[in-house]
């Protein structure tokens, strides 16, 4: 990584000043200030709801920040209310914002073409050069799909990346002075998030400025060349990352220490008696006669890259996708889903992979995206009893310590790792047997985390099991008594105790199918 | 240029303010406000016509058969799904329990019975054909309402059944309590059971987040199929009850009132109380006074005189600004803004 010292003598690229942003009585941001250097890599971190997307929001014009607050970029000063979407652009500013707008039912050229322009000569699309300019960005990004896909046939991290490629397009054009990324990785497996991040890296070296926005904090302090901490709205630091440590940051960004708890390779128990869940040769999509155990307070990972099988599989089980063969027994009793209800009613339960397309309610309270998995605990006499409703959410409002005005504040009001804590508190609340988890952290804070460990160690002494699908293999390290691998619908290995690490499931997931055997 | 849904939501979010804020009460309770304004521009204006028990007496009479064709249609718009056919099931319900009555001789409550379950059964046609078969619902619930009007008018050959109906029912529009027209005091009834089942019941809660996000429900073990049908056999069944109140406010069932014009201000109140109430979101609530908005207005408007014409042009251009303004309010809401569908 190349440090910026050469450049020590150039002032800033971008200048934040007094930057605040309310909402009604939320304080989004407050006076802050801070700048960041021309041609570096600069992190911005922080917890849950401590203003950083806010202030992207701000710096792109979507969401014009308060009266007071200024931009300065590259010697031209903005005032902050009166940023818009077409002045950021002409600034050469670029985004890829928390949750890329691609078009699921466009091509993957057509996605491309939307965030630039379509070439045309008279007034016609010429096709044959869109596809090739889409290929070679394809290629360039080293992304695995064609100009003619349709972008919702591919998979969430494809769409990351294809929105990240579209904003970065035009990079060589000089028509981009700074890219901002707010969590581009968020649901990236390692192996992809190895490439975004050289792209980053060269894009950097072109003397370009980043922002980067992620709460995987390795990845930040091996990626940038200074960060800037927000906490509650409030600027706590700007410094080099130089020097930083991890448990240093994580005291930045929470305001004090934390023990990182969960140590799952020494309190694993042993799985007592029967196992929870027998799964025996199951075949459908892309999974092929997959067999494996869960025992009861077991966590089970599952380590694959995108399009290994890993998300149907937690989607057969389930009962959200049918299974061609095989079979599937619950404490000793074999059981067919023929929909996600049946799942539910003998005990299952899914934290979803996509959190805004299939987890919330968008357009619902807080209140109401928390309690429609469980509607029926309230319910006497076919009436929903709001009084008690009421008072449970707020019970896992503070146990989950989801940041929100009040149980009846819209969902779309919440930061994107308060959200995700709400879909998980959904179903936890439900006290499942087997909890099936999809990229259950994505965007959530490292305090945040921890609590969310905590609640799922909580119930794994009474009994519940968990599979967990992640694509942050420390994660899986973290929590995982085992871990199988899949790959191409098959598993491939098997991992335990002090097994379990990031490199040992990097190689077996990427390793060919002789190598893993 | 990568702006995103996310980003798009706050657009529009209240500056902050104070501890009142003004912009909410003024959204939450604009049409209320709006419509004590007509009230008193119009009893301003013509106070021995306008302002009188007797014309209130004729809005409140007038407009309940409106009122619950406007719930009903609001039931699947909760879920995200139009059905046009209300007014055409209206008045099919309205020349079964009539014919019933008149043609067959059937007692008063046998009569209704098999007019509402006319509505029921519609509507179980058109929830099949949308929730099952996939099909979207505005032109699903065209084509059902066009093909109930050719029915009604083969029936009929188009003259309205007036002989031979139960005085109970062609009297009600005359009969009141307390001085409130029986008619308003039905409307009241059905309204609240329908608020109930909206808002106090899993049921009209799974509806809701069928309409907010159908793949999210499908996760939450909705049965999003089943919640949209039944969607459409409650408003089939409230229209159907429409019907028969139809006969009560006009003496007879007449085949005229199967047009799609007949529901236009319906369809605007429903979307005109979504502006209101709580913003956004269609209420039972804001919907009656939607009704009670346009009633009172065009009430108000004939007795100043207007040529009748303007009533199609209020009618019409209400519906077009309500859902304009509903889908902004919208837009605050959920942060995206969709071109109608
Ligand atoms: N439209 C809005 N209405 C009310 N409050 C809002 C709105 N938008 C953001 N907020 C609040 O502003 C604060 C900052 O939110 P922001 O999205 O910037 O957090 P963030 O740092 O990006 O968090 P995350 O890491 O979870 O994405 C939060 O408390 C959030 O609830
Ligand atoms: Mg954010």
């Amino acid at each position: 990584m190349q440090k910026m010292t050469e450049r020590a003598e150039v002032t800033s690229a971008l200048r934040i000043r007094n930057l605040s942003k309310s909402f009604g009585q939320t304080q989004a941001l407050d006076k802050v200030s801070f700048e960041i250097r021309p041609g570096t890599i600069h992190g911005l971190l922080g917890g849950n709801g401590s203003g950083k997307s806010t202030l992207i929001k701000a710096l792109a014009g979507v969401q014009p920040a308060d009266h007071g607050g200024s931009f300065e970029f590259l010697g031209t000063t903005v005032s902050a209310d009166h940023m818009t979407p077409e002045l950021s652009r002409a600034l050469g500013l670029r985004f890829v914002h928390q949750n890329p707008a691609v078009f699921p039912s466009m091509t993957v050229a057509e996605n491309v073409a939307i965030g630039a322009s379509f070439p045309t000569t008279a007034g016609k699309i010429r096709w044959k050069a869109l596809r090739r300019h889409t290929q070679e960005l394809l290629d360039r990004f080293e992304i695995h799909a064609r100009a003619g896909d349709m972008v919702g046939d591919l998979r969430q991290a494809e769409q990351t990346m294809i929105a990240i490629a579209r904003a970065l397009q035009d990079a060589d054009e000089n028509a981009v002075s700074a890219l901002v990324l707010d969590e581009p990785t968020a649901s990236l497996p390692d192996h992809e998030v190895e490439i975004l991040l050289d792209a980053v890296r060269r894009f950097a070296a072109a003397g370009h400025t980043i922002v980067y926005v992620s709460h995987r904090l390795d990845e930040v302090i091996q990626l940038t060349d200074d960060v800037t901490v927000l906490r509650d709205g409030r600027h706590v630091v700007t410094r080099p990352s130089e020097g930083l440590s991890e448990s240093g940051l994580i005291e930045l960004i929470v305001g004090h220490s934390l023990e990182k708890s969960y140590a799952s390779a020494q309190a694993a128990p042993a799985p007592l008696g029967a196992p929870r869940l027998e799964v025996r040769n199951l075949s459908g999509g892309p999974l092929r006669d997959v067999s494996f155990d869960v025992g009861r307070g077991e966590v089970l990972g599952i380590a694959g890259l995108l399009g290994s099988g890993r998300t149907e599989l937690l989607r057969m089980l389930f009962g959200d996708l049918d299974r061609e063969g095989g079979t599937m027994t619950l404490d000793g009793n074999a059981v067919e889903f023929a929909e996600v209800r049946e799942a539910m009613g003998t005990g299952v339960a899914l934290v979803p992979e996509d959190r805004n397309r299939e987890g919330v309610f968008q357009g619902l309270s807080v209140r109401q995206n928390l309690s429609i998995a469980d509607l029926g605990r309230f319910t006497r006499a076919g009436r929903i009893n709001g009084t008690r409703e009421r008072q449970e959410v707020r019970q896992s409002i503070n146990d989950y310590r989801i940041k929100t005005a009040d149980d009846a504040a819209l969902i779309s009001s919440l930061s994107g790792g308060n959200q995700q804590k709400v879909v998980m508190a959904r179903w936890l609340r439900r006290k499942p047997r087997l909890l099936l988890l999809d990229e259950p952290t994505q965007g959530v804070d490292v305090g945040a985390r921890e609590d969310l460990y905590a609640a799922i160690r909580a119930s794994l002494s009474d009994g519940m099991s968990v599979i967990a699908v992640s694509s942050d293999f420390d994660e899986l390290a973290q929590i995982c008594d085992r871990v199988v691998v899949l790959r191409d619908g098959c598993i491939t290995a098997e991992l335990r105790g002090k097994d379990i690490t990031r490199q040992q499931m990097t190689h077996l997931v990427l390793a060919s199918g002789k190598d893993a055997a | 240029m990568t702006m995103v849904k996310e980003a798009k939501h706050f657009a529009n979010a209240p500056k902050g303010s104070g501890s009142v804020n003004w912009t909410e009460f003024f959204e939450r309770s604009g049409l209320i406000l709006l419509l004590l304004l007509v009230i008193v521009v119009f009893a301003i204006l013509r106070p021995n016509t306008f302002a009188t028990y007797a014309n209130f007496r004729s809005i409140a009479t007038v407009q309940p058969v409106m009122a619950v064709t406007a719930i009903a249609l609001i039931v699947p718009l909760i879920g995200g799904r139009f059905d046009v056919s209300v007014g055409a099931t209206l008045g099919l319900s309205a020349i079964v329990t009539a014919s019933a009555m008149s043609h067959f001789q059937l007692p008063l409550a046998a009569a209704i019975g098999l007019g509402v379950l006319a509505g029921a059964l519609i509507g179980t046609i058109n929830g099949t054909i949308v929730a099952y078969l996939g099909v979207n619902s505005i032109i699903g619930t065209l084509g059902i309402a066009t093909i109930l009007g050719g029915v009604v008018t083969g029936y009929t050959n188009g003259i309205p059944i007036s002989s031979g109906l139960s005085p109970i029912l062609t009297d009600i529009s005359i009969q009141s309590v307390l001085g409130i027209p029986v008619l308003f005091l039905l409307m009241a009834v059905i309204a609240v059971a329908v608020w109930f089942v909206l808002t106090q019941t899993p049921y009209g809660r799974n509806l809701a987040a069928v309409g907010a996000n159908a793949d999210s429900a499908r996760l939450a073990g909705i049965r999003s199929k089943s919640v949209v049908m039944r969607s459409f056999v409650i408003a089939g069944a409230l229209a159907g009850i429409a019907g028969v109140l139809q006969i009560g406010a006009q003496g007879n069932a007449g085949p005229q009132l199967v047009g799609i014009t007949f529901i236009l201000p319906a369809l605007a109140a429903a979307f005109l109380g979504a502006t209101t109430w709580q913003p956004g979101r269609f209420t039972v609530q804001g919907t009656i006074i939607g009704i009670f908005f346009l009633g009172t207005t065009i009430s108000g408007l004939s007795l100043v005189g207007i040529q009748p014409w303007i009533t199609d042009v209020f009618n019409g251009a209400a519906v077009v600004l309500a859902i304009a303004l509903s889908a902004q309010l919208r837009r605050r809401r959920t942060g995206s803004l969709d071109i109608g569908s």
